[in-house]
């Protein structure tokens, strides 16, 4: 299994932190994390607030984690490379190089996957991005992924017994559909990777 | 006629003529009215007063005819009038009540007067806050409304102040495009950018809505982005100029992007008059360019004779970024439009056109720029056109310069031309020290260490510097763009606290934080300082064009980093150049033979036959970063194996191919 550890200021914890309400901010979130890890920036100890790890094996994962909250994503990319130097692939796009990146955010942040009308879609798909086949399949791909969001929370202020234990884990990020599993202790970073690793023994609700 | 003088339409006088050659010779601005511009409400009985405008000077009432009565009514009911303009404007909060600035502001004289040099020292308006006042009231009365929130009446202490709290006064030129009515059916107007053309427009449009009743009109341009931008702009310029009109979208006013799509019948220019002739709509296809189209329409309609059986569709049609269009858009727009067909575009952005001057031939020629110092113009035209380089790019012959705003000399020998700006005291003279371009070499330094540094530089010069004074465009491989984008949108936030938009990401400007771009979102743009961040120097047209308009967005000034190290020659030539122009205010460049002129000519004729292509194709090098030697050749192979065909993945195969073959 590959690793790699990335640790994260006071200002990338506010951005990767923000809420995830929607399938657009798991994947700009993945797509911030996949230019962080590019940069790989030497961060002063004193100002590190969080941690960004990421784990390719069966399970490809990306875990982001504040003293008190963690959250994990799918991680949708291929890696290669050592730390220092890392390179992310897919499959229609090759190499993801800062301008893939830089055009898949931009068709993110323009809301083309909300347009009604496919007339509308296309015009606006190559507006933000000069169209090909590639970058479209690669979009595609993103906005059908199933994004494995699980968060986990230690969450003293809004405590409320069992409805809203002092630790817990969220599953899911829309109100409709999101499952809350209470857990009797605080969690480590290294329970929450073991928890949905496949390859570890599993854990047992009951 | 000058952009100095402005004499309202149907005024006749020798005395107005003695005014015109003043304000030229003294390069002063001057203004005559009988009544203020902007509401052909505003009328009065006695025709032979005049009032004569002109900055840091009293509004002063001209009698000539001699009638002491009528004479003091027509002051009294004018300022009456102003006074409500002011009122409506929202001017009179901070301005006050005409009686506080009828004693300090406003002279008259009840006869032309014979020495103009004395007049103008008679009427002279020393405080700085009155002399402020006064251009505030001739805003007022010349229509050329400014945010009275944004400009303040406070003189302002800093440059940065100065720049912020500008007053938008129009010159001869620009007012004469608004309110002269008598100009034919077509009407264009050409200037560099920061001339001030889209804001004429505007205002072009709220003269035609308001007092056009029943008229249709369109504004359009090629880029869909500016097209929303200004569907955007144009109800809050409306709000703003009090039109009291509602705006009857798709009915009475559309503003669309040149093509449209098949969905939505008022999407674009061109889908809506497929639409009202009943015509066959093409949506684009890489081999199927807008010339085509257009063309197609054009013979549609004259063949069936549509104009004749279904009318002319538009009354008005104005047409921004006129460059980005082939002819025969302007040939199908004027086809369809029963009134007037406004063009305005940028001269320079045509300039790789072989037949520039045949091709501009405005009605009005903007040559003033009002955003830019007009060194930084002359540097930037300089770097697009190669001027300071041993080959240049592209030559013009002196009355191409003419209209790009030029005045030109020869020397003794006629070896050299000399070119210069006329100086503009856009900020009063207080921007005249500040040396507009800084070009910085970054061969020691990282972008991230560079960008601190030039930052920092700003913000020591000016203190009061905020984020959105601040511009960062990037030029170059898109390797080297958008890493450094990235890097610096790292960087940034963590050395000065601010947040980073990347444009090329969020397709906006964002309020409040640093913007960061590409070359392609900065149009229509601009700022104090731009920081423009290179590679290697380029010769491919589209590159140097980038260059030149990236360096103009700049008020203040634009730092240009660039490594020399991969730019050794360049690097001199573009120093040395600069500093030409800083301490001389000229240019002087060698004139290429005849013989390299008409190379260049040739080169651009060339490539010119299928623009859409060419830029395609070169798009492909810059991408792939092909060595500007090899491009020639490559372009040749490439087009004579796959022909005119946009397949990029073929054409990245082929030129791959071919490139790896010819460097062995």
């Amino acid at each position: 299994m590959k690793s790699y550890t990335f640790f994260l200021d006071n200002i990338s914890v506010n951005e990767f932190f923000k809420p995830i309400r929607s399938r657009s901010h798991a994947i700009e979130r993945t797509l911030r994390a996949l230019k962080l890890m590019g940069l790989n920036p030497k961060i002063p100890k004193t100002s590190i607030k969080g941690e960004l790890r990421l784990y390719i094996d069966k399970m490809n994962r990306i875990f982001f984690y504040t003293e008190n909250k963690y959250f994990t994503l799918n991680f949708p990319f291929s890696v290669q490379g050592t730390i220092n130097e890392m390179k992310f692939y897919s499959d229609y796009l090759g190499v993801i190089d800062n301008k893939k990146s830089s055009d898949l955010l931009a068709l993110i942040n323009s809301g083309v996957q909300n347009e009604e009308c496919i007339d509308a879609f296309y015009d606006k798909f190559c507006d933000v991005v000069e169209y090909n086949v590639e970058i479209w399949n690669e979009f595609r791909r993103l906005i059908q992924l199933e994004d494995g969001y699980i968060r986990y929370d230690h969450d003293p202020i809004n405590e409320d017994n069992d409805i809203h234990p002092l630790n817990h884990l969220d599953i899911f990020y829309s109100q409709s559909s999101t499952i809350k599993i209470g857990l009797k202790n605080k969690f480590s970073k290294d329970e929450l990777i073991d928890s949905v690793n496949i390859k570890t023994n599993c854990k047992y609700l009951y | 006629m000058s952009s100095y003088f402005f004499l309202q339409p149907g005024l006749n006088n020798v005395f107005f003529e003695e005014v015109k050659n003043y304000s030229e010779v003294h390069k002063k601005q001057i203004y005559i009215i009988n009544q203020p511009l902007g509401d052909s409400k505003y009328k009065y009985e006695y025709q032979k007063a005049f009032v004569i405008l002109c900055p840091k000077q009293k509004i002063t009432f001209i009698d000539l005819g001699n009638s002491k009565d009528e004479f003091e009514e027509f002051k009294l009911d004018f300022l009456e009038d102003l006074g409500s303009i002011s009122d409506k404007y929202q001017y009179k909060d901070q301005i006050g009540r005409p009686r506080k600035w009828i004693k300090d502001l406003i002279y008259s004289v009840d006869k032309a007067p014979k020495d103009l040099d004395r007049f103008f020292k008679q009427t002279i308006i020393n405080n700085s806050e009155d002399q402020k006042l006064a251009e505030l009231l001739i805003t007022l009365l010349t229509g050329s409304i400014n945010d009275i929130k944004r400009v303040g009446v406070k003189v302002p202490n800093t440059l940065l102040e100065k720049v912020k709290q500008r007053i938008l006064l129009f010159d001869g030129d620009q007012t004469r495009f608004i309110y002269d009515h008598e100009q034919g059916n077509k009407v264009t107007i050409q200037g560099l950018s920061g001339t001030g053309k889209t804001e004429l427009l505007l205002h072009k449009l709220k003269d035609i809505y308001l007092n056009h009743d029943e008229s249709k009109t369109i504004f359009t341009c090629h880029n869909k982005i500016l097209a929303q931008e200004m569907r955007r702009r144009i109800p809050e310029f409306f709000n703003f100029m009090k039109v009291e009109e509602q705006i009857l979208w798709n009915e009475r006013l559309w503003c669309v992007h040149a093509w449209g799509s098949n969905n939505n019948k008022d999407s674009g220019t061109y889908r809506k008059i497929c639409d009202y002739y009943n015509l066959n709509f093409y949506t684009y296809s890489p081999s199927r360019s807008f010339n085509d189209v257009c063309t197609f329409a054009i013979e549609e309609i004259k063949e069936m004779n549509k104009v004749n059986t279904h009318g002319k569709l538009f009354d008005y049609v104005l047409l921004d970024e006129s460059q980005d269009f082939p002819e025969s858009f302007f040939e199908l727009c004027e086809l369809v439009t029963q009134e007037v067909l406004y063009i305005a575009g940028d001269v320079f952005q045509s300039i790789f056109d072989v037949d520039f001057v045949s091709k501009v031939e405005p009605n009005f020629l903007l040559s003033k720029c009002y955003r830019t110092d007009p060194k930084t113009l002359m540097f930037s035209h300089a770097v697009g056109m190669g001027l300071f380089e041993e080959s240049p790019l592209r030559w013009l012959d002196d009355e191409e310069w003419k209209l790009c705003g030029y005045q030109v000399s020869h020397n003794e020998t006629n070896t050299k031309c000399i070119l210069r700006r006329e100086p503009l005291r856009r900020f009063d003279d207080q921007s005249e020290g500040i040396e507009s371009i800084s070009i910085f070499n970054t061969d020691n330094t990282t972008v991230e260490e560079s960008v601190n540094i030039t930052i920092n530089k700003i913000i020591d010069e000016f203190p009061d510097t905020e984020v959105d004074d601040i511009a960062i465009i990037l030029i170059g491989s898109n390797q080297f763009v958008f890493s450094s984008s990235d890097k610096l949108e790292y960087s940034i936030p963590r050395k000065f606290g601010w947040t980073v938009n990347k444009a090329h990401e969020n397709k906006e400007n964002i309020p409040g934080q640093l913007f960061i771009s590409n070359k392609n979102n900065v149009k229509g743009l601009e700022f104090s300082f731009v920081i423009c961040i290179a590679d290697r120097i380029r010769s491919g047209y589209n590159y140097r064009n980038a260059l030149y308009m990236m360096l103009t967005r700049s008020f203040l000034k634009s730092f240009f980093l660039v490594p020399k190290s991969s730019n050794e020659a360049v690097f001199e030539q573009f120093s040395d150049g600069w500093n030409e122009i800083y301490n001389t205010g000229k240019m002087e460049v060698t004139i290429p033979s005849v013989n390299y002129q008409e190379q260049i000519k040739t080169k651009i004729r060339q490539i010119g036959k299928n623009q859409s292509y060419n830029e395609f194709i070169e798009s492909i090098f810059e991408e792939l970063e092909i060595p500007e030697m090899w491009r020639e050749p490559l372009f040749e192979s490439t087009k004579s194996i796959i022909g005119h065909n946009f397949d990029r993945e073929n054409a990245i195969e082929i030129i791959n191919f071919n490139f790896s073959r010819m460097e062995k």
